[in-house]
């Protein structure tokens, strides 16, 4: 039986196309008419399903989400970004319900032959551009979220940098949603392409200026080519109502290094799906993530780290902390196939549920075809430490401070992989300051 | 200072101390000594406000407060330092932001002003002659991957840092080597005057050759049965804890 909501998403894809006008690039055009085709052959997860088996998308799927045409009707100061900042020289591009909004980017002090412009543009005048993308990852995908973002494919960021460009500077991308009670989608598409030993750095952040409910439905394909180094951070700082999906696809070329550093700090729903591929020789993965959640908050993070070639690493670090009826899923999943000799992979999912009735579904899946390997999982599910809360306020410190103070020192750990100063002295403060609601 | 008067306390229903009266007063130095499972290290944990305790008769004062009805971190702010027999390792604590925020918690509580980070680094630098302590630990989490010498050095630099009006010092002996013991037993008898008082829970003699008491408590069974000056412990060194114990079965 065809689920009802995607009729409502049919709807919306004329909509949509009425108001491209007369922006309807073919290359463009092309990508959104296969996607819903595809759109059309999938499925809605349901938690029947093994890799949804403690998220329901019930509540996602109550609503009917729509896009917004333009950002004409937005009422906002530029203030909003002011507690975003955390390096002046960064290039910026700001998108407001998922449309790039010029008046507060900048991206003027591009070196030489990068690339950093929004989605849309390039559809105007580089569509060329995207065929990387979709030779790596595919016009198409297996995934109904990744369908639905290509449907309404529009607008997002495009970073390309040349092989042997090593990017001093990081690309801060600040998506806003904002549209009081009109029960919004965005779809952004990020693309990031760093060419033969180049080196970039990529800082997301979503948030709000309200506390609507809305969804943001991202998705980013991310290509490292040989030897060079991508670090992206993603920090959800979301509206307390908001829902919040992503698909990540990474691939990796030899020697190659990738960084991901995912904070979910704030939102109502929030499934992460992350798959690396690691397709050639010496290839390193590094996976580190933060949650922490309250009130009825959930989290998903699920990661697929795919060793497909020999003498590859991984290390994986996800921690939670859970607070009041809050819950959590970590599914870590790791193949390592046939070829993929010597792989060297860790991957530890730690968390602290403060509350009897927070949850969290923890589930390490290794899948090893090859057999001279190196493979190590663990998980741990505790409470803050009554001895050490003790010890504290012996000293003098009280409980609430003592508790914050012992939160703070499971979060470090992951801030730790932040190699950026400013940007870990910032996520510091973002962390700390959710802590105090913990 | 402290008074308590016919302490009982149980854990898990199960009675430990049976009626302790113990009073301190300002520059004294108590030690209390007893067989293993005597209750000192639960009289010791009851002072500093460890959960887990039911005072089921009895009373504790401490500069005319009911102690019983502070919290820990007030039994703190108001003077008192449990130095741990087992002291707790944090990980990702840092010792000198954990001391700095513990010293400026009490500061600020006596109503004083919070240190700036070059004062409390001067005081910290001299606190840590006392116990000749390596600053290399201060940069390191909090009794993290320290050795059980390390540990107690670190208790006692804590205290000399907050310098507390009543420090109770729960087998701190324990686990260290002579040249160890001598140390930590010169840092605590450097923090001594006639306005703060220690009491010192011990299952050995050999700690109170350096810290000297004024009064020595025997233990046994959760009370209090017999008292006297420092040469009551030479005695319970030479010749054990039995004839205490047959003097105490033949009183109760």
């Amino acid at each position: 039986m065809m689920h009802p909501k995607k009729n409502w998403y049919r709807t919306q894809f004329e909509l949509f196309d009425k108001n491209l006008d007369g922006k309807r690039a073919p290359e463009a055009q092309k990508i959104r008419e296969e996607n819903r085709r595809r759109f059309d052959e999938l499925d809605f997860p349901t938690s029947r399903m093994e890799e949804w088996k403690y998220t329901n998308t019930q509540a996602l799927l109550q609503h009917n989400f729509a896009p917004v045409p333009n950002t004409e009707t937005v009422r906002l100061n530029e203030a909003i970004l002011q507690p975003y900042r955390f390096d002046n020289n960064a290039l910026r591009m700001v998108f407001i319900n998922g449309h790039y909004y010029p008046e507060w980017s900048h991206v003027q002090n591009v070196p030489r032959k990068a690339y950093v412009r929004s989605l849309a543009e390039t559809i105007r005048t580089r569509p060329e551009l995207l065929s990387t993308h979709l030779n790596h990852h595919g016009l198409t995908s297996e995934n109904i979220f990744t369908a639905l973002n290509r449907s309404f494919f529009n607008d997002g960021a495009v970073i390309h940098i040349p092989d042997h460009v090593e990017m001093e500077i990081p690309v801060h991308l600040i998506f806003i949603t904002h549209a009081p009670g009109q029960l919004v989608c965005t779809h952004p598409a990020v693309f990031i392409d760093a060419g033969a030993h180049a080196g970039v750095s990529v800082i997301q952040h979503f948030i709000s200026a309200d506390n609507d409910i809305y969804w943001t439905n991202t998705v980013s394909d991310i290509i490292a080519g040989p030897e060079a180094r991508v670090a992206f951070h993603k920090i959800q700082s979301e509206s307390a109502a908001a829902f919040h999906t992503e698909n990540r696809r990474i691939r990796q070329a030899r020697s190659s290094r990738f960084s991901a550093h995912d904070y979910t700090l704030c939102g109502a729903w929030t499934r992460n799906h992350i798959y690396a591929s690691l397709d050639d020789a010496y290839a390193e993965c590094s996976l580190n993530g933060l949650y922490i959640t309250r009130s009825q908050e959930h989290v998903d993070n699920f990661t697929v780290i795919d060793h497909a070639k020999p003498d590859c690493s991984s290390r994986e670090l996800y921690k939670g902390i859970l607070g009041d009826r809050s819950s959590g899923v970590f599914n870590g999943r790791i193949i390592v196939r046939k070829d993929a000799q010597h792989t060297d992979a860790k991957q530890s999912n730690h968390n602290l549920l403060l509350t009897p009735e927070a949850t969290i579904n923890t589930k390490p899946q290794l899948e090893i075809f090859a057999d001279d390997v190196k493979c190590t999982h663990g998980a741990t599910i505790g409470r803050l430490q009554d001895d050490a809360l003790f010890y504290l306020r012996t000293r003098g410190i009280d409980e609430r401070a003592a508790r914050t103070i012992l939160m703070k020192a499971f979060a470090g750990q992951v801030l730790d992989a932040v190699e950026h100063d400013g940007l870990r002295k910032h996520l510091e403060t973002l962390v700390f300051d959710q802590l105090k609601y913990a | 200072m402290l008074e308590i008067r016919n302490l009982h306390a149980s854990v898990n229903g199960n009675p430990i101390l049976k009626g302790i009266h113990l009073k301190v007063q300002s520059g004294e130095v108590h030690a209390i000594m007893g067989p293993n499972g005597s209750g000192k290290s639960t009289l010791a944990n009851i002072l500093a406000g460890k959960d887990g305790y039911t005072v089921t008769d009895g009373l504790i004062s401490y500069n005319g407060k009911n102690l019983l009805e502070m919290t820990p971190e007030e039994r703190a702010c108001e003077g008192i330092f449990l130095a741990f027999q087992y002291p707790v390792e944090i990980p990702g604590v840092n010792n000198t932001y954990f001391l700095k925020t513990a010293l400026n918690a009490i500061r600020k509580y006596r109503g004083e002003e919070e240190l700036d980070a070059m004062d409390f680094l001067n005081l910290v630098r001299e606190k840590m002659k006392l116990v000749n302590m390596d600053e290399d630990l201060l940069k390191r989490p909090v009794n993290e991957g320290f050795s059980g010498g390390e540990k107690k050095r670190n208790e006692i630099f804590q205290m000399a840092v907050l310098d507390p009006r009543l420090a109770i010092l729960d087998e701190t002996d324990s686990g260290l080597d002579i040249d160890a013991l001598r140390i930590v037993a010169n840092g605590v008898n450097l923090l001594q005057s006639e306005h703060n008082s220690v009491i010192v829970v011990t299952h050995y003699q050999r700690l109170l050759n350096y810290i000297v008491p004024d009064y020595v408590h025997v233990l046994w069974d959760g009370r209090i049965v017999k008292s006297g000056g420092k040469e009551l412990a030479l005695k319970l060194e030479e010749q054990g804890y039995d004839w205490v114990k047959d003097e105490a079965g033949a009183t109760l």
